[in-house]
């Protein structure tokens, strides 16, 4: 049984001491403003020749609409082989608040570089990834007028299946720049204003005696007049679907097959070309921070898919949640995504990595009543409107718009007239597009100090490979027996337990190089080793040399995702 | 004086005598070639006089079949364009035949026939099916009228090899017959860090890697007693005398595994979008669907080729006709209405090809995720078999004990009757870098998955033979009738029937289920006619119609099905010329002109 202090990450005072650091040190307040493409890109290149010792800037791919897909490597030396952390953002295109923290991130870890000791240490140490804008084309919407919280690249497609592209998008009815939502008065509905906040549209609830009075819809009109609203807008794929764990077909956004958008294909290679990489830490709905997996101990055995964390590799998810929880101190995330090709599940459960992630922002606390008649799920899967996530997400959201002065998002229901709906009552109204995931500008940088916090002390968790209790002791006629133990001083073993079934994950080498006429006697000069916990207290390994007195072998052990390590050892 | 000019007479009357017997004798050679070519009695199948000559009793690299596309180009211009899908890992073009004649329509428009081969590297007499397919097409134009009329309605996409680098590596450097399958792009196997450091090594460097053997009183196995080359088992209670060692090679990494990380590996049909599942499930599936070029040139090729409904791909060997799924979670996916077009072309084809089996992946074979056939039919809902080349029963024309693949005996007992020794390596002392002295045999490369050559032609016949019946079977439509029946205030109703003559739907019941495809639409439009309303009749004796409010002039129809009709209805004013037309991506273009 492994006790808690064992398996402690970063000591809590030192975390505490690197918060202040971040907190305090002078970033001047350049993000007033979200960033569309060109001062994205602008900003990039900025820091890469401004931090041109520590960071490198490079494009590893080209989106649909012809944008840049950039990766940051903030590191030293050989980076390719040290422990590295990757951290992704813009997995859903329309949270460019991700990728913003993402660029406050690379600034405030670039620019302490030489200052702090502990980024210092760290950058010397390890590798730094960060791709900060995985699907550009989608993030570009946010910037466009009417404005819609789109979430798929610039992939031509025929949504609907009826021989034309994109024939029928959106329409903003009242010319107020945002798609938001459309009412219709009909007794066919099956929505209704909530009684206690009516500016949200929720179901009605047959079972509680209510009747539907709307009909709802995404603004817009019937195109090209096939009797459905909006069903083939521009675009597109969701980058977030068109990963390979649970990958869903024939599903809207999810695209013709697995890894099909060149978006997609750069991230995945990029990572598949950085075997160094340990740990990934990703914004998206798919948290796994503040909603930690859960094992389900005997699945995923033989030859069965794993699709539940492996109860050995749940200790340290929980860990790692344990100590988000207590930097960020954030709570009251949105329930979960799970399963559906998504970037960060497919992280671990197919790329074998240590991956992390949580939603970059949502509308803080406000609680709303709980429902007394059952859990929330169940009450979700019924589908009963009130109790919905997304209703309280709504009601969230709302609350909190008004309690900061935020009004202007809360877009009042608005008769218009609508060319398919003559004669009836048609409204547009809900909350302005992007606001359940994107703050204010101004709110980033403090946002930004917390993330930075705790994946600076992610990164400090990395495996590291060490050797300890060297020894070489002379036995009769010119052989020597070496022996050395192989340990993992890292908090985080060199693999997850998912990780040594899967060749992608590199494994501890250790090999013996002899020299000149040196003959190994026994022992193997190269071996494999899937995992090394730190608390396991190390693999010893023996040879037997048979070689002349002060010659020299070399021992080198390691691998790029858990450091390298090497020595050469005298025979005496 | 005299003396001089007889002898100059004479000599000019040899030099008449000579040139007159070398032109009687052109003149005979001329006359022996015409009636070879005119009326020698011409075998059936293949021409007497083709266009473009092909030994069909060898096999081809790359560089071959890339001369023999651009000749076949050269002869037939109107019937063949050659191309490339693409490039390989190595930036081998990845040759592409399209065989239809351009001058009955855009081949691009045509129902199709995607075919390929040699996916697997080592799997090579494919290439030569495709090739035979392609040539006996062009070859036969215009000759037999079945082909004729199958090269004017339908297109053939042909890709010879869609593993190039592989090809060329099994057939150039130390391979057995069962490597290298993958492609070339390295990987590392051994989980070392280190990628294909650790592949056979062909000792004798006679391009072939056979067995290792080792003398050993204690060892389990002996020399059989019939076949000197082959090796068996000792008996329970009897001493054996040799140690096997595997395949040549050794140790190149020091890592105490011999030849555990050769080039490649993953498994180029694994790696489809299908399906997929991840290495640790499904070994060889490589990073992700698609993550081998090849592959992903195939895949992005059929998507722009809406027209292709059926696919063929060749590999060896067993004598197998196989169909999807290659997992049992889809047995599902396989609807009744596609398994009847399936089993109907299936069976045609176990007809065809005597000694091969006609069988379902998962069921009669093994189990196989994200393979290439489940691909095409599960993404594309396209119709499509696998074939392996080269069954037990064409060894001596006999069903077999030891199954699909035959046994060692039988490879041997061939060998030593109709191959006279010549595919077996007899075994030979050699110096072993780690082992010593030990001893290599065993059967070559080119033998026991690759028919020998004089069977390649039988091969490539029969086997095109089926994927031509396969074409033959894609849709072909037409306008059945158009009734015309007056009603009243004016107006006329217009009601159609549409026929396809093939067994083929145009859209499969999976595409339909899943709306992979577009629908099929049939539309009808004049200058001076108003479309009030369009129907799909569901049924014609009880007059029951569902109408398409939206959109009436233009029906979109799921399917037209095979050997079937769909009927369709508009009620229209005005008068004078209409047509109807057909636009379907599988079925083809159809549009007719008719008078109100």
């Amino acid at each position: 049984m492994q006790t808690r202090s064992e398996l402690s990450f970063y000591p809590l005072e030192k975390l505490y001491l690197l918060f202040l650091i971040t907190l305090f040190t002078g970033l001047s307040p350049l993000y007033a403003e979200y960033h569309h493409f060109n001062a994205y890109e602008k900003q990039l290149k900025t820091l890469a020749s401004e931090y041109n010792d520590i960071l490198t800037l490079e494009s590893i791919g080209t989106s649909r609409g012809g944008k840049s897909i950039y990766a940051v490597t903030l590191g030293t030396g050989e980076s390719e082989n040290k422990p590295a952390l990757a951290l992704v953002a813009g997995v859903e295109g329309s949270d460019i608040s991700a990728s913003e923290v993402a660029l406050l991130f690379i600034e405030s870890v670039a620019s302490r570089y030489q200052d702090s000791d502990s980024v210092t240490a760290l950058l010397n140490e390890h590798t730094v990834y960060v791709l900060p804008r995985v699907n550009p084309d989608a993030a570009e919407y946010f910037f466009e007028s009417p404005a819609y919280a789109h979430r798929y690249n610039l992939r031509a497609m025929d949504l609907d299946q009826d021989g034309n592209e994109n024939e029928d998008g959106y329409n903003d009815l009242n010319n107020d720049g945002y798609i938001t939502l459309m009412r219709i008065k009909d007794p066919t509905g099956m929505w209704i204003a909530d009684q206690e906040y009516p500016q949200l549209m929720r179901k009605a609830d047959a079972a509680a005696g209510e009747n539907g009075e709307y009909r709802l819809y995404a603004e817009g009109v019937d195109d090209d007049a096939d009797g459905q609203f909006n069903e083939d807008p521009e675009g597109g794929v969701n980058f977030n679907q068109n990963f390979t764990f649970q990958y869903q077909y024939f599903r809207e956004g999810t695209g013709p097959h697995q890894v099909s958008e060149p978006n997609a294909r750069a991230v995945a290679d990029f990572c598949y070309n950085h075997k160094n990489i340990a740990a990934i830490f990703t914004f998206s709905p798919h948290d796994n921070l503040l909603h930690p997996w859960k094992a389900k101990p005997g699945s995923g055995s033989g030859n069965e898919p794993v699709v539940n964390v492996l109860t050995e590799d749940e200790l340290y998810f929980n860990q790692l949640a344990e100590n988000f929880k207590n930097i960020t101190a954030l709570s009251g995330a949105p329930e979960p995504h799970r399963g559906n090709g998504s970037f960060s599940e497919w992280a671990y459960f197919h790329f074998g990595r240590w991956s992390v992630s949580a939603p970059v922002w949502w509308p803080p606390g406000i609680q709303s009543e709980k429902d007394t008649t059952g859990t929330d799920e169940q009450n979700s899967e019924r589908g009963l409107g009130k109790y919905s996530a997304k209703f309280q997400q709504d009601v969230q959201l709302l609350n909190w718009l008004r309690a900061t002065g935020q009004d202007e998002k809360i877009l009042s229901w608005m008769e218009v007239e609508h060319p398919d709906f003559t004669g009836k009552l048609v409204e547009v109204g809900g909350f302005a597009p992007y606001a359940h995931t994107n703050p204010p500008a101004d709110s980033l940088e403090s946002l930004s100090k917390y993330y930075t916090t705790f994946l600076l002390s992610l990164a400090q968790s990395l495996p590291d490979v060490a050797v300890e209790n060297i020894r070489v002791e002379a036995l009769e006629n010119n052989v020597f027996r070496i022996s050395a133990t192989v340990l993992n001083t890292g908090v985080l073993p060199t693999s997850t337990q998912l990780g040594t079934r899967i060749q992608w994950v590199p494994k501890v080498r250790v090999e013996l190089t002899l020299s000149g006429d040196q003959q190994l006697a026994s022992g193997r000069p190269l071996q494999i080793i899937d995992k090394l916990e730190r608390s396991a207290g190390g693999r010893e390994i023996r040879w037997l040399v048979v070689g002349d007195r002060n010659s020299t072998v070399d021992l080198t052990i390691g691998s790029p995702s858990a450091g390298m390590y090497s020595r050469t050892i005298t025979l005496r | 004086m005299i003396k001089i000019l007889n002898v100059l007479t004479r000599i000019f009357a040899l030099i008449l005598i000579s040139l007159l017997v070398l032109a009687l004798n052109r003149v005979d050679a001329q006359v022996v070639t015409e009636e070879f070519t005119s009326s020698a009695l011409k075998a059936m199948g293949a021409p007497n006089d083709p266009q473009v000559e092909i030994a069909w009793n060898r096999y081809y690299d790359w560089q071959e079949i890339g001369e023999i596309c651009q000749r076949l180009e050269k002869a037939f211009p109107e019937l063949l364009d050659y191309g490339s899908i693409g490039r390989s890992v190595e930036g081998k073009t990845i040759h592409l035949l399209t065989v239809s004649n351009k001058k009955t329509g855009d081949p691009d428009g045509k129902p199709a026939m995607y075919i390929d081969g040699n996916i697997h590297s080592n799997e090579i007499q494919g290439a030569e099916v495709a090739l035979y397919t392609a040539w006996y097409l062009v070859e036969n134009y215009g000759r037999v009228d079945w082909i004729t009329e199958l090269v004017d309605t339908k297109t053939f996409y042909i890709v010879p090899t869609i593993n190039p680098d592989a090809r060329d590596y099994f057939i150039h450097e130390g391979n057995n017959p069962h490597s290298p399958r993958s492609g070339m792009k390295p990987r590392d196997d051994d989980g070392d860090g280190v990628l294909d450091e650790d592949g056979y090594d062909d000792l004798d460097n006679d391009g072939h890697i056979v067995m290792m053997r080792i003398k050993d009183p204690n060892g389990r196995y002996k020399i059989d007693p019939d076949y000197p080359q082959m090796m068996v088992r000792a008996e329970a209670d009897e001493k054996g005398a040799y140690r096997l060692l595997g395949w040549e090679g050794y140790d190149n990494d020091g890592d105490g595994r011999v030849n555990e990380d050769g080039p490649g590996y993953y498994d180029p049909n694994r790696n489809w979008g299908w399906g997929w599942r991840p290495s640790y499930l499904q070994y060889g599936s490589d990073h992700y669907p698609f993550s081998i070029p090849e592959n992903r040139a195939v895949a992005d090729f059929v998507m722009n080729h809406p027209n292709i409904g059926g696919a063929q791909s060749y590999h060896n060997t067993g004598g197998m006709i196989l169909r999807g799924p290659g997992s049992a979670q889809d047995d599902t996916t396989y609807g009744r209405a596609d398994v009847a077009v399936y089993d109907f072309l299936g069976e045609l084809g176990e007809e065809m090809i005597p000694g091969y089996n006609y069988l379902v992946l998962h069921k009669d074979l093994y189990e196989a995720h994200g393979g290439e056939l489940d691909w095409f039919y599960g993404a594309r809902g396209i119709y499509t078999f696998t074939n392996e080349l080269w069954a037990s029963f064409d060894y001596f024309k006999a069903e077999t004990e030891g199954g699909w693949f035959g046994n060692q005996e039988l490879t041997h007992r061939f060998n030593q009757l109709l191959l006279f020794g010549e595919g077996i390596i007899e075994w030979q002392e050699i110096e072993h870098p780690q082992y010593g002295a030990i001893e290599i045999g065993g059967i070559k490369k080119s033998w026991s998955r690759t028919a020998p050559s004089f069977m390649i032609e039988d091969m490539c016949h029969r086997n095109m033979a089926f994927t031509l019946f396969h074409a033959y079977h894609l849709p072909v439509l037409s306008i059945d009738s158009v009734e015309i029946s007056d009603l009243p205030g004016g107006l006329q109703q217009v009601d159609v029937i549409i026929r396809n003559d093939r067994v083929i739907p145009t859209r499969s019941n999976h595409e339909v289920r899943h709306n992979i495809t577009p629908p099929d639409v049939v539309s009808i439009q004049g200058n001076r006619i108003d479309v009030i309303a369009g129907f799909h009749v569901t049924d014609p004796l009880l007059n029951l119609a569902d109408e398409q409010r939206y959109q009436p002039s233009h029906l979109k129809v799921e399917s037209i099905d095979g050997m079937d009709i769909t009927r369709l209805r508009w009620i229209v004013s005005g008068r004078g010329d209409y047509t109807i037309r057909v636009d379907s991506n599988k079925g083809g273009i159809l549009e007719e002109s008719f008078q109100l």
